[in-house]
């Protein structure tokens, strides 16, 4: 029982929301006087009610029978994976992106996305990933002049 | 399986060749005709983007200036197209930082706030860079400053003030901004019995005026011009220019400390719009960018559209700004004292 | 009149409203972006054309706002996040259509009330305006803080956290008060504060799209109903701007007032107006699942804000919300002086704004009349073609809002944390009131007391205040401790 307390997904967000309170609220104690009023006068409170949601989440888990069907089962393993995969997605597009800029990333992350990940048809995401480059490349760098980002590896590449 | 690879490895084609031409960062001398003044080796410029950092974000002062300059700018030097780089944060120090590190090819500028000597001499550690060290191209106009005192204020003379018993409360942009430094020192300097309230920004300190919480602001006299000429207000005080009936601050000097202090918001004051380029930049670059600048500035139709934009121009060389950037980062610790004492926080 | 007297800035005006929509639905791209990006094209520009082309243009990027607002749970910027709490719901019911009429009318609506609340305050602007000092700033912020209970549904718990959570986040940034660093770890990106921008996507873009991935099918969850996407459903929504007629008016007069006070910024006023409609509704318990009359106040507030903020931005030369501070700008730019003088010498000016404003707004209407079908059959298509598009414009938008990359990892890390609140039933609009209002309460509260020390509670206008606050949650606590059909609210997440 402990186990499905520990992983169960209300209680971990309910206790990250605790733990950010209450390290702003800690370190809210170094700032100088008028710095520190505001964020403890919010953050004191805000610490308080998080441990209540805390508490009341353990309680509610608790007190919660899981429906144990194998429909229900089947039915949350096949969210999890979604939810894996589309973590995995938008993981990969911070990671390329931060890498290798808007211009470069963009369009294979469309790409990626659309036929790996959703299965869609290559010249549906052929025809995407070129859409998303004239779009990036075109509009944003070429006609509104926005120098974009160009990502951290090809920085350092071209020092 | 071949027709995915084969995609894959055009569509890289694509994008780098895209990313290549783009990269205004490339030293590519093209067979273009020279424009007078380039050096034998041929016009780096020919061809390419010039690249100028503004420290701000788009509209105001700071840019407005560029993108005028910029455009002239370019055309003398031979080459394309003038690209504003918006690099806004951190009280301008992101930019600086960014102008710093940036090739010293000559293909990018940037403005330098004056404000961040205050910066340097106080050891900020965000910052990057060492003020003295950028190679400057030249200076567009000062930043002369004055303080405006409201019509219905208690004191309405400098002499008032410097008599005053009472309080007397002015408005200022936030804690370590220039804005409120500078208010600091002129406190400092003439031991004024004041209140500075920080947080205004912008015209923010005007409106408080004039619902009369505070009494006044020591700001930049262009800013704070369409509030006097409305009749709200009048300068009692000016440092780093001349304003027509308003005492120079040097007139009320009587100390060696206030003296340098003044001094040195003077030096700030004249420094204005100032343009340079990373440092170690080629001395023969150098001297076009500098050539190109002047030029620029000494330009009728240039000289028309600023003063359509109502943008004042003063301008300076190169070597004038370095002068005068050494001189101001040259400071007893006295004065660096006081002027990290009013950023320290209790 | 200098407006539609002359073809070219007719003209200027007529291609500009295009354009402020395009930016108001791009998200991220919203308002200040569109105008920055804009600045190069009017420099040099004859003052009166720029400064209408920039009016118009920035009147109008709320309208377009609304569209990934209702479409897909993106709101185009800050402000139009309010629309988001009842406009997507409705989507998901089939009626994005209505949605969407609803949302143009009352932008429209809003526009013109606005413009004409600028011309009938005109007379008494100085006064009102200047009535409003630090005191009363603290005290609207937390009005508007207040609204963070009304806006937690059934958990006020979760909501007020939500809240604070977005309150303390507000106050990462270089204190400008003390010039401390606060949570900023020796980033110098975080000086500025979190960008309202980056987190608002975070907040509300990353979470719809991974909830789409992982549900699979479109944004609207009713299936193909005929007729709601199309005009008829259109049309609905324009008549029930004209059916809930007081509310209309009565949010675009308080979205044009609370837009006019400097200092509140101009965000503040949709979810002052939305929180309105809720209190002053005779079953708030439907807002938050697809309520019309949860996109039309909003709405018509998100418009007529624009003209209130002009306001102050020209005769202050201080920037009724962050678009007029970019737009403040532009016009010093341009060669026009905002100011104290601007009452003596630029009344012309001021004349074309106000009446470019409001035709902006009019057209704006029958522009988007001609596209919202279309972009209402956008609810049907496939969620996994709709996702990476609006991925990568969301990742772009977080850059583009300070030019920083950091702010990218800000996305990643916030974005995963709200899809688990979004999972979990934690309320989000709670978030977008604590970020928006923390900074302007906090640096409110301080010159405050520097001023007048304690005393500042005792001005009328914080007293006036101090009795809204009061009067407003009694009514709020006497109103859900109501015995009701569903029973007594709970408290329980």
């Amino acid at each position: 029982m402990s186990a499905r307390l520990f992983l169960n997904g209300r209680i971990i967000t309910a206790f990250i929301m605790l733990l950010v309170f209450s390290v702003m609220t800690i370190m809210a104690f170094d700032f100088p006087a008028k710095a520190r009023l505001m964020p403890l006068m919010f953050g004191i409170p805000g610490t308080i009610f998080g441990l209540l949601q805390l508490l009341m989440e353990i309680k509610h888990a608790m007190a919660e029978v899981p429906d144990e069907s194998a429909e229900a089962v089947e039915k949350a393993k096949e969210e999890k994976k979604n939810e894996t995969q589309m973590f995995l997605w938008v993981f990969l597009y911070f990671i390329f992106i931060l890498g290798f800029g808007f211009i470069y990333a963009s369009p294979f992350l469309v790409f990626g996305f659309l036929f790996i990940a959703k299965k869609e048809s290559l010249k549906t995401a052929i025809i995407s990933s070129i859409c998303t480059f004239i779009v990036i490349y075109g509009v944003f760098q070429t006609w509104f002049q926005i120098p974009l980002f160009e990502g951290l590896i090809i920085e350092w590449l071209t020092g | 399986m071949l027709k995915k690879i084969t995609i894959l490895i055009l569509f890289s084609l694509l994008a780098g060749c895209s990313q290549s031409s783009n990269d205004s960062n490339a030293n590519q001398p093209s067979g273009s005709a020279e424009t007078a003044g380039s050096s034998s080796s041929g016009n780096i410029f020919a061809g390419e983007n010039l690249n100028y950092i503004v420290t701000t974000n788009a509209g105001g002062g700071y840019d407005a200036y560029a993108r005028l300059i910029g455009r002239y700018l370019v055309k003398k030097l031979g080459g394309d197209n003038v690209v504003i780089n918006n690099i806004p944060g951190g009280g301008h120090i992101v930019g600086t930082n960014t102008l710093w590190k940036s090739k010293a090819d000559g293909l990018t500028i940037g403005t330098v706030n004056a404000g961040l000597i205050y910066n340097q001499l106080i050891g900020v550690k965000t910052l990057q860079f060492d003020i003295s060290k950028f190679s400057w191209i030249g200076k567009a106009a000062g930043e002369p400053r004055s303080l405006v005192i409201s019509e219905d204020c208690q004191v309405q003379s400098m002499e008032e003030l410097l008599a005053s018993v009472e309080v007397i409360k002015l408005a200022s942009a936030g804690v370590g901004s220039a804005s409120y430094l500078d208010t600091k020192l002129l406190a400092e300097a003439f031991d004024l019995n004041v209140d500075i309230i920080p947080g205004f920004e912008g015209n923010e300190g005007e409106m408080s005026m004039m619902r009369g919480e505070v009494c006044g602001q020591f700001g930049t006299t262009s800013s704070v011009q369409p509030f006097v000429d409305s009749g709200y207000g009048h300068f009692i005080l000016t440092v780093g220019g001349e304003v027509e009936g308003v005492p120079n601050a040097m007139e009320f000097v009587s100390t060696d400390k206030a003296r340098r202090i003044v001094s040195l918001i003077g030096a700030l004051s004249e420094l204005g719009r100032v343009t340079a380029a990373p440092p170690g930049t080629d001395p023969e670059v150098m001297e076009r960018l500098r050539e190109a600048y002047t030029a620029t500035l000494n330009d009728p139709e240039f000289l028309a559209e600023a003063e359509k934009m109502k943008l004042p121009i003063d301008a300076a060389s190169g070597d004038t700004v370095d002068q005068l950037v050494m001189a101001a980062m040259n400071q007893p610790q006295e004065t660096i004292d006081i002027i990290a004492d009013s950023v320290r926080v209790e | 009149m200098n407006v539609i007297g002359s073809p070219y800035n007719m003209g200027m005006l007529l291609l500009a409203v295009p354009i402020g929509m395009f930016f108001g639905a791009i998200p991220g791209l919203g308002g200040k972006l569109g105008i920055v990006m804009m600045i190069p094209f009017v420099f040099g520009m004859d003052p009166i054309a720029g400064a209408i082309f920039l009016i118009s243009m920035h009147a109008v990027v709320h309208t377009g706002g609304s569209v990934p607002s209702i479409l897909f749970g993106v709101p185009g910027t800050g402000a139009d996040a309010a629309t988001v709490v009842d406009g997507l719901p409705m989507t998901r019911n089939g009626e994005a259509g209505r949605a969407m009429g609803a949302s143009l009318g009352a932008s429209g609506v809003g526009g013109v009330i606005g413009g004409l609340f600028l011309i009938c305050i005109l007379p008494v602007l100085r006064p009102v305006i200047l009535a409003f000092s630090p005191a009363e700033f603290f005290m609207l912020a937390i009005f508007g803080i207040t609204f963070i209970a009304m806006l937690s549904g059934n958990s006020l718990v979760k909501g007020l956290l939500v809240g604070f959570f977005g309150l303390m986040l507000s106050f990462v940034s270089l204190d400008p008060n003390t010039g401390a660093e606060r949570y900023t770890f020796g980033l110098l990106f975080l000086w500025d504060g979190m960008d309202i921008i980056t987190v608002i996507l975070a907040m509300f873009a990353i979470p719809e799209m991974i909830a789409l991935g992982v549900e699979g099918g479109s944004m609207s969850l009713a299936g193909k109903q005929k007729g709601t996407a199309g005009y008829k459903g259109v049309f609905t929504g324009l008549l029930d701007v004209f059916r809930h007629w007081g509310l209309t008016l009565r949010t675009s007069i308080m979205g044009a007032f609370i837009g006019m006070i400097p200092g509140l910024g101009g965000d503040a006023a949709t979810w002052i107006c939305y929180g309105h409609a809720i209190q002053s509704s005779k079953n708030p318990e439907k807002f938050g699942k697809g309520a019309v009359e949860g996109v039309i106040a909003p709405e018509t507030a998100n418009n007529s804000k624009e003209g209130g903020s002009l306001l102050p931005t020209l005769f202050f030369a201080v920037p009724g919300s962050s678009g007029m501070a970019i737009l403040l700008g532009a016009f010093v730019m341009l060669g026009i002086q905002p100011g104290p003088a601007m009452a003596l010498t630029g009344m012309d000016i001021v004349w074309t704004l106000i009446w470019a404003l409001m035709i902006a707004n009019i057209v704006a209407v029958f522009f988007f009349i001609a596209f919202v079908p279309m972009l209402g059959y956008l609810s049907y298509v496939r969620g996994s073609l709709l996702i990476p598009f609006v991925l990568a414009l969301t990742f772009l938008g977080a850059f583009l809002g300070h030019r920083s990359w950091e702010n990218l990892i800000v996305l990643f890390v916030l974005g995963g944390f709200a899809y688990f609140l979004k999972k979990y039933g934690w309320p989000r609009p709670p978030f977008v009131i604590g970020i928006i209002l923390g900074p302007i309460a906090e640096d409110s509260y301080h010159k405050a007391f520097q001023l007048w020390g304690y005393e500042f509670l005792l001005r009328p206008g914080a007293l006036i205040m101090i009795a809204l606050i009061i009067g407003s949650v009694g009514f709020y606590i006497w109103k859900s401790t109501r015995p009701k059909k569903e029973g007594v609210v709970e408290y329980v997440g």
